[in-house]
């Protein structure tokens, strides 16, 4: 099951089509070179999944138990805050509190047009965006090709707002790291990943208000764990995900953390806050949205069902590795 | 090769390939390794899981071959498909697993490409009705098979020539004449046969020259 393939082929199309890398293969030049096929690019962009979700999209979302027509909020406005928007009110309520990014993604200006970087960018900006409101949360702000969200809402458990947030940046680290990161080294792009950061503030530690002035601002939230998800983000490992000792005590399954040697908070009166990094390639595969390879390479499937139409041509190269012999239990 | 530590092993296996844990049982001479093998293609297509259970024997480690039992039947107790009522499962022919065991296995190299293939390959036989790389005969036939396969022997009374020197605790010189087919070096003809035999091991070997002779005595009766 490649959920992400359609954004996946339609970077790989830009790239191949890049005027500067194909200049670059005629002449040798490395130099600005301008975008020469703006119609093949908008034609492209028609290609990424919008509104309507493709079949393998609504078949994943369907097993996932998530609705397969999706609706898509405007940003700085979260749905059950929006009543605050150009007021002087406020409200406590809790809030999980996601930054996500694609890190080194400034190389790909070194290589190709600004329209071809735009369409990646585009396409990886959607492809997290999908995975964000498949698992029930909000895009707050979109930042080049990182993303700030919110996951919980007023009728929701907080548990499972958790495990929403972790399934999602969990998908969104599988798309980068299982689906990209490869293509793009074999296009002279390195070591491209993804860093994110999840924290849980409590109910008495978040604050919901209307920041900024007339129409220029958006509905947010004020709190230590809001602030603190940027900072875990910039400890993440290569395609890691941080998170707050908030979020590990929801899940309370010791091992998909491992706490960070150096807290991400003091309080100043003797007490910590403590950071862990997630593993959460073992827990796509626990709850059963991943399924291994020989080498231990994940694949995202549906309740770890088989894949329909399979063709059994491509176990080849694993299955002509064994000879199978059967010895009466005498030889 | 080098001495790895099973512990090790396990550990860097664990790490990696998250469906499986380790069992405690009372004999702590084996390790056991409990789990789900997925199985996944090139198209990145899923086939199906098996609950597996991989047995490690920590004393002769690396110089053994884990024993793999599948323990979800799955794989219906068939000859034909190669596993025991029991479920243990038959990796390979003997030969080639001697051969792993006396020059050492590293465990995650085994799993990759042997426990892994076998269970793709039941995959592609359960849909195409033969194995990827074809099967061996049940039995001593099988083995009759892979000494025609693997090391082009075919004639009975050669191989059984071939496996009494193998087996005998004084080799002819290398450069003496061969004492089966009467070349003037040894090492010329026949030698470079015994040699390929060698890694096989005393034990198999005696076993393969008892199967041959007892082949010849079936023949003649026949």
């Amino acid at each position: 099951m490649n959920v992400f393939d359609s954004y996946k082929n339609v970077i790989q199309k830009a790239v191949e089509n890049d005027p500067l890398r194909r200049h670059k293969s005629v002449y040798g030049l490395s130099q600005p070179y301008e975008d020469v096929n703006q119609d093949y690019l908008s034609a492209l962009r028609n290609e990424l999944p919008g509104i309507e979700l493709n079949e393998g999209m609504k078949t994943f979302a369907k097993g996932m138990g998530a609705t397969t027509t999706m609706t898509y909020p405007s940003l700085g406005n979260h749905p059950d805050f929006s009543y605050l928007r150009g007021t002087d009110n406020s409200e406590d309520h809790w809030i999980i509190s996601g930054f996500i990014d694609v890190r080194k993604s400034t190389q790909l200006f070194n290589q190709f047009t600004k329209g071809t970087v735009r369409l990646i960018t585009e396409s990886i900006v959607r492809a997290s965006i999908f995975a964000v409101n498949l698992c029930g949360g909000y895009v707050h702000r979109i930042h080049g090709d990182g993303l700030m969200v919110y996951f919980g809402r007023k009728d929701m458990d907080k548990k499972d707002a958790v495990k929403d947030a972790l399934i999602s940046f969990a998908m969104i680290s599988y798309f980068v790291k299982n689906d990209l990161k490869d293509y793009f080294e074999s296009n002279g792009i390195k070591d491209i990943h993804t860093r994110a950061g999840l924290d849980l503030g409590h109910s008495n530690q978040v604050s919901w208000f209307y920041s900024g002035i007339g129409d220029s601002g958006e509905v947010t939230t004020c709190s230590l764990h809001t602030s603190l998800a940027p900072k875990m983000q910039s400890n993440a490992k290569i395609n890691g995900i941080v998170v707050g000792h908030h979020i590990y005590t929801q899940l309370n399954k010791d091992k998909y953390f491992d706490k960070r040697s150096n807290p991400i908070h003091d309080y100043g009166d003797g007490r910590v806050y403590e950071q862990y990094h997630f593993n959460w390639e073992r827990y796509l595969v626990d709850i059963g949205l991943a399924v291994q390879k020989d080498n231990g390479v994940l694949v995202l499937t549906i309740n770890a069902l088989p894949t329909p139409d399979r063709n059994s041509d491509h176990l080849y190269s694993t299955a002509v590795k064994s000879k199978p012999f059967f010895s009466n239990g005498t030889l | 090769m080098g001495h790895y530590s099973l512990d090790v092993e396990i550990k860097h296996f664990l790490d990696k390939y998250y469906s499986f844990e380790i069992v405690e049982y009372p004999n702590k001479r084996f390790a056991f390794l409990e789990g789900k093998i997925d199985i996944v293609d090139d198209a990145n297509d899923y086939w199906g899981s098996f609950d597996i259970q991989i047995i490690l024997d920590r004393e002769e480690y690396p110089y053994t071959i884990p024993i793999v039992t599948e323990k979800s039947n799955v794989i219906d107790r068939s000859d034909d498909l190669h596993i025991s009522k029991e479920g243990i499962c038959c990796l390979d022919i003997p030969h080639v697993l001697e051969r792993m065991k006396r020059r050492g296995i590293r465990f995650r190299s085994f799993y990759k490409e042997v426990i892994y293939p076998f269970f793709s390959n039941y995959h592609y036989y359960s849909d195409k009705k033969r194995y990827a790389n074809g099967e061996y005969k049940h039995g001593f036939y099988g083995i009759v098979q892979y000494y025609e396969e693997e090391h082009e022997l075919k004639d009975k009374d050669y191989i059984i020539s071939l496996l009494k020197i193998a087996v005998s605790n004084s080799k002819p010189e290398r450069n003496s004449t061969c004492p089966i087919c009467g070349k003037p070096k040894f090492k010329k003809c026949c030698g470079k046969k015994i040699l390929e035999l060698l890694p096989y091991g005393r034990d198999r070997l005696e076993k393969d020259l008892e199967i041959f002779r007892d082949l010849i005595l079936t023949d003649e009766k026949v």
